[in-house]
């Protein structure tokens, strides 16, 4: 049938975050922050703590409203979708300590309005698929807190909810955990939910997501799938080792050319462009280096973020403290 | 505006969690235990503690002095057929036969009359009540008028003057409060008296320990941090209504048990002890029945009524803590004005018709502490009921439209307790937007 503009048709996107801004007293949380999320996507939401993540995902859930801007899904502002729409790990855990976990998690299922036995059915699934069966009639203060955590999220999808909010996910999650968080993740993307989460360890959103938003002190520093970010600043970086040679004096001939951060066995380089790191590989040939590593990739997520803030006002400038829970800064 | 089957689950998980509390098990038995004892006590202690035989008490005569003394005593200890009881005489042969009568309970006293070497009377009492006792003075008083009776007829009077002389005197005990001692309710009805005394404390009690266990769930769904994934799925308003309804259900679930137990066996007083062979008085002997269920009724409705008002802002102040520690301090102001209502309860227990007990009867905040013993002892209009009920349920929803007002701002919010007139602006607070 003929709509009124198949153009318009075709770029909407489902989840629309448009223009909005929340301040808390004289604290701007949220400032003018636009970005877009592509249904059945895993969505990274970047920045440091404080940035106004939590507040921009209460704003998406319609916990808080904003004071401007406008939030729509497929067109409907977030406020009218039904509360089952929505499943929410806020960063603060939590559940009640007493309740046995399968009557807690039918509880909180209802209470989004599922019907209790595909909650059930659901339930079911989901401890067998994270490995945490026996702890089906424990109380929640009895688990670990691995285990808590995965429990949190079973709280956020047993209601099948279209969109998931997940802030800072993998906090405090060991390495298998999160291994098995993201591979439940990935679950959800394949029965077409979307899902966007939040974190702080930009490497994770690297690796999980197809598209990443970042923001700084409630600003957005930028946004896009994450080829398009990573690319967003033209630089290249160079991993780049030489046997016998940690030190790698000689790049001091090459002014164009930065020593990002030295690894363990290799160095990270800056080049502004593909052909001065041909130029470096060709003046390493030269000198009769035995080169064992040269590798061309565009900047982590984690540097770009660097890269933006550092070209930020100086007000904005980032503290020791939101930067020193970035992974790799140095 | 409400979602009923949310909270419906939500009530029903405050409900069943509360249920399974071992606390609330143990509370409740004990509770039970307490009004069982307490209801029945006139009947313990007259089983355990008090004297086996009846309450009018006998006097058994050993008449050794032919003075027929046992004829005459009665009518000095005839009782007034009020407060006065009437003491039998009763005769035996010899002291030894009386003695064991006493002993056996069938008499309460013996009295041996002989007579002295100048052939006066002389008497003996056997008993274990000393000097005090109002029976030994009636029997000490009797038995002197009898003795100087004799006497005279000894001296020469002629017998029918003589007894003339010594006829019980009239002798009237009148109290000093006179004529008021017939509308203070004490004495009118002590069952009335006694069950809106009860309701008084009972819903007061009621309304603080289970208001305060609303206050305190609160504070923990927040200090767990569970509270936010609750606004997401709910909206404030239900969490709240939900809370409160699921509280009130679980103190009732400890109340009515304790109210029918206590009111069956204050009911069925005189019932039970005539099992145990009792006999408690004619104190509770009025139609208990029409006044427990009038009582009961009344109290129920002013519970339910007022428990949503008081409930409500139990769980809008709740939400503005963050620690437990803070409950008491942030519900100080609320708790005001359950005193003055708990405490003017009192006075409209001795004082139910004045312009006092009209007023506070009237007052949503007061009205649910002081309206059932104003009802029950006072004459309260039907239209004054009505006004007052009428204002308590206006009350109710006020105080819930104004406790989801601060559930809104309180239940994402840590840290420092909020001025209350920053509360007043709000516009500064982060708050749930539902």
């Amino acid at each position: 049938m003929e709509s009124r503009c198949s153009c318009e048709e075709e770029f909407r996107v489902s989840l629309d975050i448009q223009q909005i801004s929340k301040s808390f007293g004289d604290f701007k949380a949220v400032d003018q922050v636009s970005f877009s999320v592509k249904p059945g996507t895993i969505f990274g939401f970047l920045g440091t703590n404080g940035a106004g993540k939590t507040t921009t995902m209460r704003m998406i859930l319609d916990i808080i409203r904003p004071d401007a801007g406008a939030i729509t899904w497929d067109g409907t502002p977030t406020r009218d979708l039904p509360r089952a729409s929505f499943g929410y790990l806020p960063e603060e855990r939590g559940l009640y300590p007493k309740m046995v976990v399968e009557d807690q998690m039918l509880f909180l299922a209802q209470l989004y309005g599922a019907d209790k036995k595909e909650a059930q059915a659901e339930l079911d699934h989901w401890l067998a698929r994270l490995n945490i069966e026996e702890n089906r009639r424990k109380t929640v203060e009895q688990l670990s807190k691995g285990n808590q955590q995965k429990v949190q999220f079973l709280a956020a999808v047993l209601h099948q909810p279209e969109i998931l909010i997940l802030d800072e996910p993998f906090s405090g999650l060991d390495p298998v955990n999160a291994e098995q968080m993201k591979d439940a993740f990935r679950e959800m993307r394949d029965r077409g939910k979307t899902i966007i989460f939040s974190t702080h360890q930009l490497d994770d959103a690297q690796e999980l997501s197809s598209d990443v938003a970042i923001i700084h002190r409630g600003n957005l520093v930028a946004s896009g799938s994450v080829q398009e970010v990573r690319q967003s600043t033209g630089e290249h970086y160079v991993r780049f080792a030489v046997a016998g040679d940690a030190e790698l004096a000689w790049l001091a001939d090459h002014p164009d050319i930065q020593i990002v951060r030295r690894r363990a066995d290799f160095a990270e380089l800056a080049v502004p462009n593909t052909e001065v790191a041909q130029t470096l590989l060709q003046d390493a040939v030269a000198r009769h280096l035995p080169v064992t590593r040269f590798e061309i990739d565009y900047p982590s997520l984690n540097d770009i973020f660097l890269t933006k803030v550092r070209q930020m006002p100086e007000a904005m400038q980032p503290t020791e403290e939101e930067l020193s829970v970035l992974p790799v800064a140095d | 505006m409400f979602d009923f089957s949310r909270i419906g689950l939500i009530a029903r998980r405050e409900w069943s969690t509360r249920l399974k509390q071992r606390s609330f098990q143990i509370t409740t038995i004990i509770q039970i235990l307490v009004v069982l004892i307490a209801a029945l006590s006139p009947v313990i202690i007259a089983r355990f503690f008090g004297d086996d035989t009846d309450d009018a008490s006998t006097v058994v005569v050993v008449d050794q002095s032919d003075a027929g003394v046992a004829d005459r005593l009665s009518p000095y200890l005839q009782g007034d057929g009020d407060a006065l009881e009437t003491i039998a005489v009763e005769r035996a042969e010899t002291p030894d036969a009386a003695r064991s009568m006493v002993d056996d309970g069938d008499a309460e006293s013996a009295l041996i009359v002989t007579r002295d070497e100048n052939s006066a009377l002389a008497f003996s009492m056997i008993t274990d009540d000393d000097w005090s006792s109002a029976t030994v003075q009636r029997i000490y008083g009797a038995a002197s008028a009898i003795a100087m009776e004799d006497r005279l007829v000894q001296s020469g009077v002629p017998a029918g003057e003589a007894q003339q002389v010594f006829a019980p005197v009239a002798f009237d005990v009148e109290s000093v409060s006179g004529e008021q001692e017939d509308t203070s309710p004490q004495e009118s009805n002590p069952a009335e008296y006694v069950i809106a005394y009860v309701a008084t404390i009972l819903m007061f009690i009621a309304v603080m320990m289970y208001g305060t266990w609303i206050a305190q769930g609160v504070v923990e769904e927040k200090s767990s941090r569970i509270m936010e994934i609750m606004v997401n799925a709910a909206t404030p308003r239900d969490l709240l209504a939900g809370k409160v309804i699921g509280i009130m259900a679980a103190g009732l679930t400890q109340l009515l048990p304790m109210l029918l137990v206590g009111g069956l066996a204050f009911g069925f007083q005189s019932q039970i002890a005539d099992m145990v062979g009792v006999d408690v008085g004619t104190v509770l002997d009025i139609d208990f029945g029409a006044l427990s269920v009038k009582a009961f009724g009344f109290f129920l409705l002013y519970f339910l009524v007022g428990f949503i008002l008081y409930g409500s802002l139990y769980a809008g102040i709740g939400s503005l803590v963050s620690r437990q520690e803070e409950v008491n301090q942030a519900i100080a102001p609320m708790m005001t004005f359950m005193m003055i209502g708990y405490f003017s309860a009192f006075i409209v227990l001795a004082a139910p018709d004045t312009l006092f007990a009209r007023v506070l009867t009237i007052i949503p905040l007061t009205s649910p502490f002081v309206a059932v013993p104003r009802i029950l002892l006072g004459n309260p209009s039907n239209g004054e009921i009505i006004l007052s009920v009428v204002l308590l349920v206006l009350a109710a929803l006020g105080g819930m439209w104004i406790a989801g007002r601060l559930y809104r701002v309180g239940v994402l919010m840590y840290g420092q307790r909020p001025s209350w007139k920053s509360l007043i602006g709000m516009s500064r607070m982060q708050q749930v937007s539902r």
